[in-house]
């Protein structure tokens, strides 16, 4: 009995490591993908966006397929959060969703701003309708 | 709290009727409800529920000029949970000024919005049932990206079933939403056959989960804006059938 229980916490053990690997490797693999040049659509809509400076719900549904989920969800928690919040909505893993929103500042689509030790992630468009007229 | 939109790929499939009688037999079933018309520009839920007074709309909410308290309308007509509506403005004006927003307008309104949503989750609302004009259009778009789930109404034709699966592919699938199909207005004899009628256009749909076969009732044509289905003629199948839909959709969403 004792020795399964055991063998049961050190399997948990082992698969919290494998699970802490593959964030890492998810976090590098998404450092390549942010290299690889965006398809040509997607430029486009990204260029549309700066261009016009909206992120409107067209936007939202034409953003490369990998990214959309995040910028949805942080549209739905309110335009600003940090990619814990986003994970926790997503149920992705915060390496991910850190990695996403980094893309997705890289693109233009939102930008990062530091609050004490947190980093939050702004649909900057989300926060400034008012005060910009 | 579960935000579903209300939509479907073409127009009259009976979205605005069944929103209305769902909201209402949810509240009967004693679920704090509330129900958002989004169609700016054909707004229904106002002479559904007989012109009632209201002080503001939720246009008025969108472009800034109303807070989110004042669009509230409470519904007390003897449910037994609470029914919330926020209408909107069905003057030809408003519904002009809806016509010509540009997308900086409709950016800002999905941001409010997800504000009002958010509002009813911290009030502990249990449901927000959203009315949306047909298609692809901006405020439809703005109501499926902030819900939870969407319940797509079609008709069991052709015409219709291509273009559920249109929205299934190029729109739901994008915003990963949760899709519940229902198939209205089916022309039958019964309801096993319309039953099999409706699983058939399932079929043809992946994706989507069957929700429920509604068949045609003249009698929903004949009291619409008149009577309330489910209030008052709660024994005739169409309410029936909606009463079915308000007790199963929880073990959907
Ligand atoms: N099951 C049904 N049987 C018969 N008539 C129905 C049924 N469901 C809805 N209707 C009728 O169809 C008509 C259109 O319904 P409704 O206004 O709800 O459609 P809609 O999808 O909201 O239309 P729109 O796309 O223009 O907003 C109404 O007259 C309504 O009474
Ligand atoms: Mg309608």
């Amino acid at each position: 009995m004792r020795d399964s229980k055991n063998t049961s916490a050190d399997a948990t053990s082992l698969l919290n490591d494998v699970n802490k690997k593959l964030d890492k490797i998810i976090e590098l693999l998404e450092k390549l993908v942010q290299r690889v040049p965006q398809t040509l659509r997607s430029v486009a809509d990204v260029e549309d966006a700066l261009r016009t400076g909206i992120i409107d719900v067209v936007t939202l549904l034409s953003v490369p397929d990998h990214l959309r989920k995040t910028l949805i969800a942080l549209a739905k928690l309110g335009g600003e959060a940090t990619s814990e919040d986003v994970a926790k909505y997503t149920g992705r893993a915060r390496a991910v969703e850190s990695a996403y929103l980094n893309q997705l500042a890289t693109l233009g689509y939102v930008i990062k701003r530091r609050k004490g030790r947190k980093v939050y992630f702004i649909i900057p468009q989300f926060e400034s309708y008012y005060e910009g007229e | 709290m579960k935000a579903v939109a209300i939509h479907s790929q073409r127009g009259g499939s009976g979205k605005s009727v069944l929103a209305a009688n769902l909201a209402y037999a949810l509240a009967s079933l004693n679920y704090k409800v509330v129900l958002l018309d989004c169609d700016l520009r054909a707004p229904t839920q106002y002479y559904i529920f007989n012109e009632p007074k209201v002080k503001h709309f939720i246009n008025d909410y969108l472009n800034g000029e109303a807070e989110d308290d004042d669009v509230i309308v409470r519904i007390d007509d003897g449910v037994k949970g609470k029914l919330l509506v926020v209408f909107a403005n069905p003057s030809i004006d408003a519904i002009k000024e809806a016509l010509v927003k540009d997308r900086r307008w409709e950016m800002n309104a999905l941001k409010k919005l997800i504000g009002l949503i958010k509002k009813f989750r911290h009030d502990s609302v249990d449901i927000v049932l959203i009315d949306t004009p047909p298609g692809p259009q901006y405020s439809a778009l703005n109501a499926i990206v902030a819900s939870d789930a969407t319940i797509l109404v079609t008709l069991p034709d052709k015409i219709e079933v291509r273009g559920a699966e249109v929205l299934l592919r190029e729109i739901y699938s994008l915003v990963e939403i949760k899709v519940m199909l229902i198939v209205n207005k089916v022309p039958s004899k019964s309801h096993e056959e319309a039953l099999r009628l409706g699983e058939s256009v399932v079929r043809k749909l992946g994706g989507a989960e069957l929700l429920e076969v509604i068949p045609y009732y003249p009698e929903v044509v004949l009291y619409n804006g008149d009577k309330m289905m489910v209030r008052d003629l709660p024994e005739h199948p169409y309410s029936k059938l909606i009463f079915e839909i308000a007790r199963k959709i929880w073990t959907y969403l």
